[in-house]
C-alpha cells in the first residue's frame, strides 16, 4: 500500500470514499481488531461543511472502522485558536454520529495528558481533512492538517515566545509527526472544495463540487498527486517543497489509481497579499511583515471583510497598521494597530499623539469667546476686513445720515431773514461736526479693532509653539504576537460603539458559543493609556522646557508694543477732536 | 347565456377584441366588462387593455401580431388563429386560416422555428401581416384547461383559485416537457415555469399552491394596480377565508380621477376603497415597477447563482422600501410616522422599513445562515401540525418531510418524501425510543428525537446533516404578522416582530437538529433584546 495514492469519485461522498477505500484494498488493510485508532477531523472552523469535514465522509468512514471492529475509535477535533473542542462537536451534530458507532471524542487535554497521554496508546491514526483554499498552503491538504494535531498553545508557544517563523514552525511539525512512525492514513476529502478566502470570509467564498476523494498512506504522496490534480506546482507547499529538497519523495514511485470522469471545475485560490483586500473606507498600511504576521493580519482581514461588510457603512475612514515599521498614517480616522510589532514600532509615531484643538470662536452677544485659528497674511487682513464690517457700514450710515440732513436745510427755501439764514448755517455746521466726530470715532474704533486682532494673532502663534498634545483617542491595539484566532474581534467591539457594529456583536454573540474570547480588561487598557498619556505629558514638557522663556518674553514685548500703539492711537484720535472742534468754532466765528 | 365554458370564454375574447378594436379606431374605451378567459375574473375593458400590453412579453417576448397552430393528437395542425395586434401590441381581430390553405411544412412541428419562418413569409404574402412569434398548443391542453375551468366553477366562483392556477401551470409544464407546447421565440415565463420544475422531486405546482393557500392568513384588503396609462387602475376586493379566496372586481367611478394632479390621484382610489369596502388594508402597486421585477427573476438561469439570487432579493427589498413610489398603502403602519419612529428610536430600535438596507440584508442573511445551517449539504425539513410524538404508542400525526439539497447556499433540489416512507422512518425511530429505559427516556427531548430521526432517515433514504422542524402554525403566523399585522394601522405594529422570535424560540413551533449557535443565541436571548441588537443590521442608520 505504501506510496500508493487513489483519487476516487462517486455520485456522494459515501460512494466516493466506499471507491477508494475499495481502490486501496478495503480498510482492512490499513485497519485490524487490535487497533486503537484516531481519527483527526479538520473542525478549524465549527461552521458547516464545506468549512469542516464533510459529515457524510466521516458517518461512512465511521461505518467502515465499526465493520472492521477495531479495539478503540477516539475522535480528536483539530480547531483553530480559541475553538472548544467539545462545543464544536455538538454544534456541528458531530457528537451523535460519533456515538452512534461507538466512538469517542477526546480534547487536546486528553491527549496529551501527563498522567496517561492517549497519544502513546494510539496504533493508527486516520487525517480527514476537508479541503479548502488557504493563503498559505493554498489548499488544506493533509500535511496542512498536522499542525492541528497539537494542542493550540504548544503550536503558537515557539512563536509567540520565541519569535519562530510560522511556517518553519508549520513544517517541523510535520516532520515532528512523521519521526513517531504512527501508520496514518491520509484522506484528503475535496468532493465539496471551500474556495476564496476561507470560512468566516462569506461573500467572498464559493463551495464547488468536485465529487473527489484523495486517500493514501503516505503524506507526501497523497498531497503531492492533489496538488497536482488541481492544477498547482506542489512546491508552492511549504513542506512538500522541503521534502522534495531533502530527497524524501520519489515521484516516479507514486502508483496512482485513478477513476476519474469529470474535470475539476475552476478554483479561485485564496488572497496572498493583504492590501489587495478592499473593504469600503479600510486602508492597509503595513511595514515589513514576518510570515506569522502575514498569516494573522490576512485572517483578521479576511474576517472583517464580512463582519464590517455593512457596519463599515457606519463609521467613516479606518486604517490598519501592521508589521514593522509601517508608514505613518492620516491622523483624522480610526487606526487600528495590530500586532506587538506594529505597537512596539510605532510607539512615537505622529498618529499617537494631536494637536489639542484651539477652540472655535463663539460670538456671545458681541463677546468672541475661544482663540480660534492663528492666521497670517491675506488671511489674517480678511479677518480683520471681516471683524471691521460692522463699523464700516456705520460710517457709511452716519455720512448718508448727515448728508441728507445738511441737504435737506440746503433745499428749504432761501429767506431774506438774516437771523435764519444764520441759524441754517449754524445747524449746518452742527452736523457737520457731529458728522466729523462720529466718523473719526469709527475710525479710531478700526484702527484699535485692527491693532488688536494684529497683536491677538501674534500672541496666539507664540502660544502655538508651545506643543499641546493630547493622546489620540481614535487608536485602537490589538495586542499578540500575532493575534490569534476571533481575539481581535473583542477589541473591535469597545473600540467603537454598539450601534456602529451591530454584525460584529451580533457574530460574537453567536460565537461565544464556541468560542472563548478573552476578557477584555478594561482596567489593564485604562492604566496603559494613563501610562501613554503620562510619558506624553513628559515629553511634551520637556520640548516645550526651552521654549517657554523665549515665549514669555516674546509675548510681554508684545504687550508693551500693544499698550503704546493703542496709546498712540488714543491720542490721535483726541487731537482730531481737538481739531474737528477748533476748525468748527473757526468757522463758525467767521460766519457770525 | 350558454352554460358551454369554451363558448363562454370565447365571448369574453370575443368582447375583448371588440373593445381593443374600438380603442384602436377611436381612441377611446366603451364602458365595457369582460371576464378574463380561463380565470373567470371580472375586468373592464380598458384595464384588461392595458394589463394585456404590460404583461404580454411576459408569455411572448415581445408585442405583436401572431400565429397560433392546434395540434390533435395525430400531431397534426386542427386549426390556424392569425391574431392582429394594433400598435401597442393589442390584439384586435382573430382570423382563422383554413388548415389547407396553409403552406406544406417539410419539417416536423418541434422545429417551430422553422415552421415559423416559413409562416412568416407565407402570412406576409396572403395576408400582409408581419408575425412576430408563434404559438403551437396541443388541442388535448386546451381541453384540460377548460376541463379544469369547468372543475372549479361548477363548485361556485372563486372556488380553490390558487389550486386552479397551480394546475393550469402543471399542464403547461407537462406540455412543454412532452414538447408539444411550443413557442417562438421562447416564452420567458413558460421557459422559468418549465426550468424551475427542475427543483421538484415528487411534486407540483399545485402542490405549492395547496401549500400557499393553507399558510394564507384570513384577511381583507383591497389591491389595486396602477397600469402605465395613468388613468388606468385595477382593483379586486380580496376575501381570503378559510373556504375561498374570492375577487370581486372594483370599477373606480370617474369622480375620484377628476383632479388633475396626478400624484394625488391614487390617495383618492385609496381612499376610496377605503371607505367603498371598508378594508384595513388598501394596497397600490405600480404594474411596471412588478414586471420589472418579474422579469428579473424569470429571465434568470436555472440552477440560479448566488449572485443573482441576492441581486433579486436586493430588488425585492428595494421595491419593498420604496414606499410611495413602487407601491403604497392606506392606512399606513404609524412606523412610518416620523414622531412615533423617533421614540421608537430613542427607545434603541431601528425600524424603519423605509431604511431597509436591502443592499446587505440578502449579503448577511445568506453568510449567517449558511455558516451556521447548511452551506452544502443535504437538510431534512419537517412540517406539520404537532411535533411528532415518538416517547409514547399513540398514532404518530401527519407530517410533511423535504430533503433540501444545497450547494454554496443555494437550494438545488427540493424533494417530498412520500408519507409512506416518512410513516416508516418515524416508526422505527418510536420503536427504538420505546426500547429504551425509563432513565434513557426521560432525557429524551426534541433534539435528540430529531437527532435519531437523522440517522434513520441517513440510513434508509440518504445522508442529511441537519434536520430543522417546523410546524404549520408557525409558518402561518410568520405570514400573517409579516403580511399583514405589521402593516397594520396600529401604535405597536412594529412589536409584533418580537412575536416571530418568539415562535423560533419555542420548541414545539420550531426545532433544529443540530443545535447550531445562531440558534442557540436566539434562544436564550430575550426576543425583544434580540431584535433591538438585530434592527440597526437591516436599517441603514443615517436618519434623523
Amino acid at each position: 500500500m505504501n506510496n500508493t495514492v487513489v483519487i476516487a469519485e462517486g455520485n456522494n461522498a459515501t460512494e466516493s470514499l466506499n471507491i477508494g477505500l475499495n481502490l486501496l484494498g478495503g480498510l482492512s488493510k490499513f485497519l485490524s481488531k487490535e487497533d486503537r485508532v484516531l481519527i483527526l477531523i479538520d473542525l478549524q472552523c465549527p461552521f458547516t461543511n464545506p468549512s469542516s469535514i464533510n459529515q457524510e465522509t466521516f458517518n461512512v468512514l465511521l461505518s467502515n472502522i465499526k465493520l472492521i471492529g477495531v479495539t478503540k475509535i477516539q475522535i480528536l477535533p483539530g480547531v483553530m485558536w480559541g475553538i472548544d473542542q467539545k462545543k464544536a462537536l455538538k454544534s456541528l451534530g458531530l457528537e451523535d454520529i460519533i456515538q452512534n458507532y461507538d466512538a469517542t471524542s477526546i480534547t487536546y487535554e486528553e491527549l496529551y495528558k501527563f498522567s496517561a497521554p492517549i497519544i502513546d496508546e494510539v496504533t493508527k491514526i486516520i487525517c480527514l481533512s476537508q479541503i479548502k483554499t488557504e493563503p498559505l498552503w493554498k489548499l488544506t491538504c493533509s500535511s496542512f492538517l498536522m499542525w492541528y494535531l497539537k494542542a493550540p498553545k504548544k503550536r503558537w508557544k515557539n512563536i509567540s515566545n520565541y519569535n519562530k517563523d510560522y511556517e518553519d514552525e508549520r513544517v517541523q511539525q510535520v516532520f515532528e509527526f512523521l519521526e513517531r512512525k504512527i501508520p496514518t492514513l491520509y484522506i484528503n476529502d475535496c468532493y465539496f472544495v471551500l474556495t476564496g478566502n476561507g470560512p468566516i470570509a462569506w461573500n467572498t467564498t464559493k463551495s464547488v463540487t468536485t465529487k473527489k476523494i484523495i486517500i493514501s498512506n503516505n503524506i507526501m504522496a497523497v498531497d503531492w498527486v492533489m496538488y497536482e490534480h488541481f492544477g498547482l506546482d506542489p512546491t508552492i507547499n511549504l513542506f512538500l517543497k522541503k521534502a522534495s529538497e531533502l530527497n524524501l519523495i520519489d515521484k516516479k514511485s507514486i502508483n496512482i489509481k485513478s477513476e476519474v470522469k469529470i474535470q475539476n471545475p475552476s478554483i479561485k485560490f485564496a488572497e496572498t497579499e493583504p492590501t489587495n483586500i478592499n473593504l469600503k473606507g479600510l486602508t492597509i498600511y503595513s511595514g515589513e511583515l514576518n510570515s506569522t504576521e502575514r498569516y494573522a493580519l490576512l485572517q483578521f482581514l479576511f474576517m472583517i471583510k464580512n463582519l464590517l461588510f455593512k457596519d463599515s457603512s457606519n463609521f467613516e475612514k479606518c486604517v490598519i497598521i501592521a508589521g514593522n515599521n509601517p508608514p505613518d498614517p492620516d491622523i483624522c480616522c480610526d487606526i487600528i494597530v495590530f500586532g506587538d510589532s506594529a505597537i512596539k514600532s510605532t510607539k512615537k509615531y505622529k498618529f499617537r499623539a494631536i494637536n489639542e484643538k484651539p477652540s472655535e470662536i463663539i460670538n456671545l452677544m458681541g463677546f468672541e469667546i475661544g482663540a480660534g485659528e492663528t492666521l497670517e497674511g491675506d488671511e489674517l487682513e480678511k479677518a480683520i476686513l471681516i471683524q471691521q464690517r460692522k463699523i464700516r457700514q456705520k460710517i457709511e450710515k452716519t455720512r448718508k445720515k448727515y448728508s441728507g440732513l445738511i441737504a435737506t436745510l440746503n433745499n428749504i427755501v432761501q429767506t431774506s431773514d438774516v437771523d435764519a439764514k444764520s441759524d441754517k448755517e449754524e445747524t449746518k455746521l452742527k452736523l457737520q461736526m457731529r458728522m466729523e466726530l462720529k466718523i473719526n470715532k469709527y475710525q479710531y474704533q478700526i484702527e484699535k479693532l485692527r491693532t488688536n486682532i494684529i497683536v491677538k494673532h501674534k500672541k496666539q502663534s507664540i502660544k502655538n509653539e508651545i506643543l499641546d498634545l493630547v493622546l489620540n483617542k481614535r487608536v485602537l491595539e490589538i495586542p499578540g504576537n500575532p493575534p490569534l484566532g476571533l481575539d481581535p474581534l473583542i477589541f473591535l467591539t469597545h473600540f467603537w460603539k454598539n450601534k456602529q457594529i451591530p454584525t460584529l456583536n451580533l457574530f460574537i454573540k453567536i460565537s461565544s458559543e464556541y468560542y472563548i474570547f478573552p476578557k477584555y480588561n478594561k482596567g489593564k487598557i485604562n492604566e496603559n493609556l494613563r501610562n501613554l498619556r503620562k510619558k506624553l505629558k513628559k515629553r511634551e514638557k520637556e520640548k516645550n522646557r526651552p521654549l517657554k522663556s523665549k515665549n514669555k518674553s516674546e509675548l510681554k514685548k508684545i504687550g508693551h508694543e500693544l499698550k503704546s500703539n493703542l496709546k498712540n492711537l488714543e491720542k490721535n484720535y483726541k487731537k482730531n477732536v481737538r481739531i474737528i472742534k477748533k476748525k468748527n468754532v473757526i468757522i463758525g466765528d467767521k460766519n457770525e | 347565456m350558454s352554460s358551454d365554458p369554451m363558448t363562454e370564454i370565447l365571448n369574453d375574447w370575443k368582447r375583448i377584441l371588440t373593445g381593443a378594436q374600438g380603442y384602436t379606431i377611436n381612441k377611446k374605451f366603451l364602458n365595457l366588462g369582460a371576464k378574463i378567459p380561463f380565470i373567470s375574473l371580472d375586468i373592464d375593458i380598458k384595464s384588461f387593455y392595458f394589463l394585456w400590453v404590460d404583461l404580454y412579453p411576459l408569455f411572448m417576448n415581445s408585442n405583436s401580431n401572431s400565429i397560433e397552430l392546434i395540434v390533435d393528437n395525430n400531431d397534426k395542425i386542427s386549426n390556424c388563429i392569425l391574431h392582429k395586434s394594433n400598435k401597442d401590441g393589442m390584439y384586435i381581430e382573430a382570423i382563422k386560416i383554413e388548415v389547407n390553405k396553409l403552406p406544406n411544412f417539410s419539417t416536423n412541428l418541434r422545429n417551430v422555428n422553422e415552421i415559423y419562418n416559413s409562416l412568416q413569409v407565407w402570412v406576409k404574402q396572403a395576408y400582409n401581416v408581419d408575425i412576430g412569434n408563434i404559438r403551437i398548443i396541443p388541442l388535448t391542453m386546451i381541453n384540460d384547461f377548460i376541463s379544469i375551468h369547468e372543475k372549479y366553477f361548477k363548485k361556485g366562483i372563486n372556488y380553490g383559485f390558487l389550486k386552479m392556477i397551480g394546475e393550469y401551470i402543471d399542464i403547461i409544464v407537462k406540455n412543454r416537457n412532452q414538447q408539444l407546447l411550443l413557442c417562438y421565440p421562447p416564452s420567458p415565463l413558460l421557459e422559468f415555469l418549465n426550468n424551475f420544475y427542475e427543483y421538484f422531486v415528487n411534486f407540483s405546482y399545485i402542490d405549492i399552491m395547496k401549500t400557499l393557500r393553507s399558510y394564507l392568513p384570513k384577511s381583507k384588503m383591497t389591491v389595486t394596480l396602477r397600469l402605465k396609462e395613468y388613468s388606468a387602475f385595477l382593483s379586486y376586493f380580496i376575501n381570503i377565508s378559510q373556504s375561498r379566496i374570492s375577487f370581486e372586481f372594483i370599477p373606480i367611478p370617474d369622480y375620484v380621477f377628476s383632479k388633475n394632479i396626478t400624484d394625488e390621484i391614487e390617495n383618492n382610489i385609496l381612499k376610496f376603497l377605503k371607505k367603498d369596502c371598508n378594508t384595513k388594508h388598501n394596497l397600490i402597486f405600480q404594474l411596471d415597477y412588478i414586471t420589472e421585477l418579474i422579469f428579473e427573476v424569470i429571465q434568470s438561469q436555472i440552477p440560479i447563482q448566488k449572485d443573482r439570487f441576492l441581486l433579486i432579493e436586493e430588488k425585492f427589498l428595494n421595491f419593498y422600501r420604496n414606499i410611495g413610489i413602487s407601491w403604497d398603502m392606506d392606512p399606513k403602519p404609524y412606523i412610518y410616522n416620523n414622531n412615533l419612529r423617533f421614540w421608537i428610536y430613542f427607545l434603541g430600535f431601528y425600524i424603519n422599513p423605509r431604511k431597509l438596507s436591502f443592499w446587505s440584508i440578502p449579503t448577511l442573511t445568506q453568510s449567517f445562515l449558511s455558516m451556521f445551517f447548511n452551506l452544502t449539504g443535504d437538510t431534512l425539513l419537517l412540517t406539520g401540525k404537532k411535533f411528532p410524538n415518538l416517547t409514547n404508542g399513540k398514532k404518530i400525526d401527519k407530517l410533511n418531510g423535504f430533503k433540501v439539497s444545497l450547494i454554496d447556499g443555494m437550494v438545488e433540489k427540493f424533494q417530498y418524501i412520500h408519507d409512506s416512507e416518512l410513516q416508516d422512518i418515524l416508526e422505527i425511530t418510536r420503536n427504538e425510543i420505546l426500547r429504551y429505559s425509563k432513565e434513557e427516556k426521560s432525557k429524551i427531548n426534541r433534539s435528540s428525537i430529531l437527532s435519531k430521526i437523522r440517522t434513520e432517515f441517513s440510513e434508509k433514504i440518504g445522508f442529511v446533516s441537519s434536520v430543522v422542524w417546523i410546524s404549520d402554525e408557525m409558518i402561518s403566523k410568520i405570514t400573517k404578522i409579516l403580511f399583514i399585522d405589521f402593516h397594520k394601522h396600529n401604535r405597536f405594529s412594529g412589536r409584533k416582530l418580537v412575536r416571530i422570535l418568539n415562535s423560533f424560540r419555542k420548541n414545539r413551533y420550531f426545532s433544529v437538529f443540530p443545535e447550531n449557535p445562531l440558534y442557540k443565541s436566539v434562544k436564550k436571548q430575550n426576543s425583544l433584546q434580540f431584535l433591538k441588537s438585530i434592527t440597526p443590521i437591516f436599517t441603514d442608520l443615517h436618519e434623523f
